[in-house]
């Protein structure tokens, strides 16, 4: 499957047919999850209408983990086969990632202030996230530190593929240490313990920022493929 | 209906709060999206130039 995608001309052209599909997508997952967020889901009987903070707080913090397994997983196949696809989308995910994980500390930030009494805690979901953070501003500033691309684009891959013991840090620091943080109330063994008229617009809202995702990736994936046509032809040039 | 809707806009005195998490989270991804678009769009310009003058380079030889 890799050797298959590896090909950045069937690759351009698997991306430029899903880009619209991620796009809809997008727009309709997202337009009824905000309806259901501020206008249909009842306010909580504890948080009352701060709950609402949910729905964009939870799928920023879901998709800062996912993007970063992509990252690290992309990178790991960009080192080991030397696939420029997989280096292009690893290189693509980190700004949106790193989008992500800072809206989930924001919009937590936003969140902990009316129901903690504060806006940050350094406790270990917090301090987890911002290293997550840290981890993606890194692999970006890293990536473009070498004058050679492909130095930068091997040491910046090596230090998402190692920053990646922090994503079940994340997700179990909740249960590991005390916090303020709750645990998790929807990716459970037992089922999600939510009531339906709150899990349907976080899930609508987490299935829009999943297709964000890839709609921008789409996106960067073919900028950065035009990028490195441009780097060619100009070694080209130079050297005719 | 001004009324219910300064009521929603309120949100149980949280409005602040939440309009500013759905505020910020809608500014940083309309952002992402834009900026992603702009690359695109200076990548395929750059990319056709290049091409041209490879193709008129290709004439005169």
């Amino acid at each position: 499957m890799f050797n298959y995608f590896a090909n950045p001309t069937r690759f351009l052209r698997l991306t430029s047919k899903l880009q619209p599909i991620a796009m809809v997508v997008t727009i309709i997952c997202m337009g009824a999850g905000l309806y259901y967020s501020l206008f249909q889901s009842p306010p909580d009987y504890q948080q009352s209408e701060t709950v609402r903070m949910m729905y964009v707080h939870v799928p920023a913090a879901w998709m800062a983990m996912f993007c970063y397994v992509a990252l690290a997983a992309s990178s790991a196949v960009a080192l080991i086969w030397r696939h420029m696809v997989a280096d292009i989308v690893a290189k693509s995910t980190a700004p949106i990632g790193a989008c992500f994980t800072f809206l989930a500390l924001a919009t937590g930030s936003l969140w902990g202030k009316p129901m903690w009494g504060t806006w940050w805690v350094w406790d270990a979901r917090l301090t987890s996230v911002l290293i997550l953070f840290f981890l993606y501003l890194g692999y970006m500033v890293l990536y473009n530190a070498f004058d050679e691309p492909t130095r930068g684009a091997r040491a910046a891959a090596i230090l998402s593929i190692v920053g990646v013991i922090n994503v079940p840090i994340i997700k179990f620091s909740v249960d590991w240490w005390n916090t303020l943080h709750q645990p998790a109330s929807v990716v459970k063994l037992d089922g999600p313990a939510i009531h339906p008229s709150m899990l349907t617009p976080l899930m609508l809202m987490a299935v829009g920022y999943t297709a964000f995702y890839f709609w921008v990736l789409f996106i960067r994936t073919r900028a950065e493929l035009n990028d490195n046509k441009v780097r060619a032809l100009r070694i080209r040039q130079a050297e005719g | 209906m001004p009324e219910s809707f300064t009521e929603f806009l309120s949100m149980g005195g949280y409005g602040s709060f939440i309009w500013a998490a759905f505020g910020l989270s809608a500014v940083v991804l309309i952002g992402i999206l834009i900026q992603s678009q702009r690359f695109l769009k200076a990548s395929d310009a750059e990319l056709n130039a290049l091409q041209s003058v490879e193709a008129s380079n290709g004439d005169e030889a």
